[in-house]
């Protein structure tokens, strides 16, 4: 009935609201079903930030069980389902990196690896993203993309293409600045 | 730390969600982040913008591992598909006969006023994302009796309706337990089919005019409320 390595390579966010709505409500086979369809996603996302298969499944694991916990407080008139999750995923990666990096105690980071979903106009909409992107020089497009693909720091991506440290920050800060400018227009 | 200013904030929520804002500022910021509203709406467009750059990711499947890991820190139950198609063997037959047959004789025989009698020995509120209660639910789970009071009037839109469901401590599919009445000082007693003992929570969801068409919870879920298995 459930292939264990089935996926949908694009994600159905209405499909995935309907199975949170159930996983909050303790469904035991929804659950399962949302593993299926997006376990595979999320991993590879996961993989490359941290970059071994192990810290990556780690991460992955530490994601569902705040799905589950979690999923009363997704609300899909919010928040796209694909967003949320990917999103936990993303954030739990990065507290992983920063254990591994600094040996911190994971509690202390634990609780607020949750993304914030709150009321936001356009929320449903899909970004005009493309064509902002494009706007972008492509060593901003570059840093950014290594940010947040990757889960690379300021210094690793200036160690990794070369380029000063501030140089890295400038392009990021205006990147950031000049998508949220034509987004927002 | 003290952002005051527009601009500032907003990089600070791109870089948050970027991962590019570490160490003790990225502390910092997630600290904020729980008492500002603005801060998390800024972090909400960033992670509907950001997100697209994920779209590129290769999938990759996960070990058989880490399913087992996740439902055995959740506890979950193994999963029952099996069962449903298992045959029932004779002597459940019997036993399923022998229960109601019981069930029959024990509530002929009980007295009248015991029908209703009602002493709750679960008591939760629900409540709004303000914490406050909306409503109060009680249940005598020996009688298998629900009372839901209305403590405020609770509005929702005319095609829709709010719905009452058991959670069922062995996690399977949640059960539906009625209609929430909305308004205020608006009481409803039930008397489930499902058995309350199997429950150990009330979750409250928006659905269609007059319930869920399908038996399962369609739309968003409003209010979950847990209570112990024995209280």
């Amino acid at each position: 009935m459930h292939g264990f390595h089935r996926f949908s390579p694009v994600l159905d966010n209405e499909r995935l609201a309907s199975l949170l709505a159930r996983v909050a409500l303790r469904d035991q086979r929804a659950f399962r079903e949302l593993y299926d369809q997006t376990a595979a996603h999320l991993l590879g996302v996961a993989l490359r930030i941290v970059g071994t298969r192990s810290l990556a499944e780690e991460a992955l694991q530490d994601a569902f069980v705040q799905f589950w916990n979690h999923a009363s407080s997704f609300n899909p008139a919010r928040a796209r389902a694909s967003t949320w999750m990917i999103s936990i995923v993303r954030y739990r990666c990065l507290d992983l990196l920063r254990k591994s990096e600094n040996d911190l105690p994971l509690d202390e980071v634990a609780e607020s690896a949750l993304p914030v979903v709150e009321p936001f106009s356009g929320a449903h909409r899909e970004p005009r993203l493309d064509p902002c992107l494009d706007e972008l020089t492509a060593q901003q497009r570059a840093c950014i993309s290594m940010a947040y693909v990757e889960g690379r720091s300021h210094q690793e991506i200036s160690r990794h293409t070369g380029t000063p440290l501030g140089t890295v920050k400038s392009w990021i800060r205006r990147g950031l600045q000049q998508l949220r400018e034509c987004l927002e227009r | 730390m003290k952002i005051t200013n527009d601009r500032m904030r907003d990089a600070l929520c791109a870089e948050y969600v970027l991962g590019t804002l570490r160490g003790p500022a990225r502390r910092r910021f997630m600290r904020l982040l729980q008492h500002d509203v603005g801060l998390r709406q800024r972090v909400a467009f960033w992670e509907e913008t950001l997100v697209s750059f994920a779209r590129g990711t290769a999938p990759v499947s996960p070990s058989p591992q880490s399913w087992a890991a996740i439902s055995r820190r959740l506890g979950l139950a193994e999963p029952r598909t099996q069962s449903r198609f298992r045959p029932i063997g004779p002597l459940r037959y019997w036993l399923a006969a022998v229960a109601v047959v019981l069930a029959v004789g024990l509530s002929m025989l009980s007295p009248l006023r015991e029908r209703f009698m009602f002493e709750p020995d679960v008591r939760v509120a629900i409540t709004d994302d303000a914490r406050q209660a909306l409503w109060i639910i009680e249940a005598d789970r020996n009688r298998n009796r629900l009372r839901v009071r209305t403590l405020r009037d609770i509005p929702v839109a005319q095609d829709k309706s709010l719905e009452l469901w058991l959670l069922l401590a062995d996690g399977s599919a949640p059960v539906s337990l009625g209609l929430m009445p909305q308004t205020q000082g608006a009481e409803l007693e039930l008397q489930p089919r499902a058995d309350l003992r199997a429950g150990n929570g009330f979750a409250v969801s928006l659905e269609p005019r007059g319930g869920s068409p399908t038996g399962r919870a369609t739309g968003p879920i409003l209010h979950v409320q847990t209570f112990g298995q024995t209280t």
